[in-house]
């Protein structure tokens, strides 16, 4: 499964946790527009480790990069080029 | 006697007028600008052309007007009532028309928030200091009040006996309860924090909370007083300000212990980061034992201590520093909540206000300086809550009962074991688990609701959970009812539909039941 599609369904089934059944876009804001909260970013950063092998410990992110699909693929790419270099 | 808590402020504004007072957004305020402000807007809220000002109310959050509106009101010495624009339309318009404020001071957050309804309950006089006249205009504020005209004053002296401000919180009737400080409250808190941190104009602080918080009042006026900065965290970097410390190289922290898991999970504390740092204090919530020492690896130039203090007894009033031989309640893994700060007491009491003796087991009551006046326009509770008991030492003097389950061990330490009530904390913030369950029955439109705090780690609620028994009920519609009455921290993260609800031998529903119901959950399945 691409990486985008494996992010969506994770957010999804997160999504679904918390009540919020409606769909959403890539840019749909998940964190700051109060669906989720700081114990999701949590789950997410787990996600990332263990799904993708994600080191994010050397990363200067904040709530931001958590907020959509799109700003997760943005980390996803930067991490990985930092990773590779 | 008389007393002005922006005097110190002021004493750097006329010597040291270039220091820096105040950071947001990057951008450096210094003593003469900030202070130009809050005089100016002083000298507005003084006017008599505008009618006697006793409380103004400050709708703002992380911005130079929330910060300068504080300012301002200490220093036209009128009572300030901390607002804060995230809270929903229902609960801003309660608390606005409950403590009948003469003024509102607006950032561009707070002009956001003023919807119809919450507009409806404003009183006329509203100051947006910062905004230009087109982003004033289209937000199409009622009456605003510009600052031309007006010139800075000195700042005013007021009895020690007025009231600083006014702080609500949430109350089990589902109606905000406001705790009523002094000035010589205030004064008191300062003095003794200032005895122990001998801060300098060489520090910079943190602010990291809303306003409706009471660490804000550490931050500003101790910084202030020594003539320091302040540095507002982003709303987007509160929880997770590793990168914010360093940039910033703050030698003051303070924050509710949440923020260090935080940063753990997100993998951002590690040891040595934050060199800068000669202070760090957590309070709010337990300070697991765990937290602070990942902190003081992440921090080895600090000292960290633990402090505790409802709001009702002025931000904080008993600390533990954390340093061997290390204090920790036992069976818990949490750090002691320590002593009394000096010219407080504390003290255990049983249900009929009997003081215990060491080791026993009651509820915590503090009596000293610090004990504010009491909740606004609430005689009845206030003197529930503040009973005049003779103390075998002390004599005949008024007790907060803090409701919070305490014992002093045999070294003199207090040691807090949970509560008394239905009170817990998010993140930091009290809820009164009646208050989510007051306006849960009228988003249901039924009165077979219970709320729980879930799942608890070292007595700090991760989130709450709701329970309901009607199955047509929609998840998310609850959850949309509920935004419209309640502040984010309040909202439950799930609703769970239960056949009927489960009760104890009164008749009442069984919160630790309905625990179990979701600890039962976690098991893997058969």
């Amino acid at each position: 499964m691409p990486p985008r599609e494996t992010v969506r369904n994770f957010l999804q089934e997160l999504l679904a946790e918390y009540g919020e059944t409606a769909g959403f876009s890539d840019d749909t804001s998940l964190v700051i527009s109060g669906m989720l909260d700081s114990l999701a970013i949590l789950r997410i950063v787990v996600f990332l480790e263990q799904e993708f092998g994600l080191d994010l410990s050397d990363q200067g992110f904040d709530q931001n990069d958590f907020d959509s699909v799109a700003s997760i693929m943005q980390m996803i790419d930067r991490v990985g080029q930092a990773g590779t270099e | 006697m008389r007393q002005g808590l922006a005097l110190p402020f002021y004493g750097h504004y006329l010597h040291n007028p270039t220091l820096p007072a105040l950071v947001v957004a990057g951008t450096y305020h210094s003593y003469q600008e900030l202070g130009d402000l809050a005089a100016t807007i002083a000298s507005l809220l003084v006017d008599p052309g505008n009618g006697p000002v006793e409380r103004v109310g400050i709708l703002a959050s992380r911005s130079v007007e929330a910060m300068a509106g504080i300012l301002s009101a200490c220093w036209a010495g009128v009572t300030f009532v901390p607002l804060n624009p995230k809270y929903p339309e229902g609960r801003l318009a309660t608390i606005i028309r409950n403590s009948q404020l003469s003024a509102i001071i607006l950032d561009s957050a707070g002009c956001r928030a003023l919807t119809d309804t919450v507009l409806a309950c404003c009183p006329p006089l509203l100051i947006a200091p910062c905004l230009d006249d087109h982003t004033a205009g289209t937000l199409a504020i009622r009456g605003r009040q510009t600052l031309a005209g007006y010139a800075p004053i000195p700042p005013a002296q007021t009895p020690r006996e007025e009231i600083a401000y006014i702080l609500f919180t949430s109350g089990t009737t589902g109606e905000p309860k406001g705790v009523m400080v002094t000035v010589a409250n205030v004064a008191h808190f300062l003095s003794v924090s200032q005895e122990r941190y001998r801060l300098t104009a060489d520090d910079r602080l943190s602010q990291q909370s809303e306003l409706t918080f009471d660490h804000i009042v550490f931050d500003l006026f101790m910084a202030w007083g020594a003539g320091a900065s302040v540095h507002v965290v982003p709303e987007n970097m509160a929880m997770a300000p590793a990168e914010f410390i360093r940039k910033q190289e703050l030698t003051v922290w303070f924050a509710v212990p949440s923020v260090i898991s935080f940063l753990k999970g997100m993998r951002l504390l590690r040891p040595g980061i934050f060199p800068s740092l000669r202070i760090s204090l957590f309070a709010g919530e337990p300070l697991p034992r765990d937290s602070a020492d990942a902190w003081q690896e992440a921090a080895p130039n600090s000292r960290i201590d633990n402090l505790y203090g409802p709001t009702e007894v002025t931000v904080d009033c008993l600390w533990q520093p954390y340093r061997a031989p290390h204090a920790i309640t036992p069976n818990r893994g949490v750090v002691a909540i320590g002593r009394p700060y000096p010219g407080m007491h504390a003290a255990i009491v049983d249900s009929g206000n009997n003081f215990l003796a060491n080791g026993e087991i009651g509820e915590l009551a503090v009596a000293g300086p610090q004990v504010s006046a009491g909740y606004w326009r609430n005689p009845e509770l206030t003197a529930r809550r503040y009973p005049r008991l003779v103390h075998p030492e002390l004599g005949e003097t008024t007790w907060y009962l803090t409701g919070d389950l305490s014992y002093q061990d045999e070294d003199g330490i207090f040691h807090y074991l949970g509560r008394v009530d239905n009170q817990v904390k998010v993140l930091g913030q009290r809820v009164e688990l009646e208050d989510v369950e007051f306006h849960l029955r009228a988003v249901c439109g039924s009165d077979a609701v219970a709320v729980i705090a879930w799942p608890v780690l070292h007595g700090t609620a991760q989130g709450l959970v709701a329970f309901v028994t009607d199955s047509t009920l929609e998840q998310k519609a609850v959850k949309d009812g509920l935004r419209q009455r309640l502040q984010a921290y309040m909202i439950p993260r799930r609703i769970v539909c239960l056949e009927q609800l489960p009760l104890n031998l009164n008749g009442k529903v069984d919160r630790k039941a309905l625990a179990a119901v979701l600890e039962a959950e976690k098991q893997p399945h058969v």
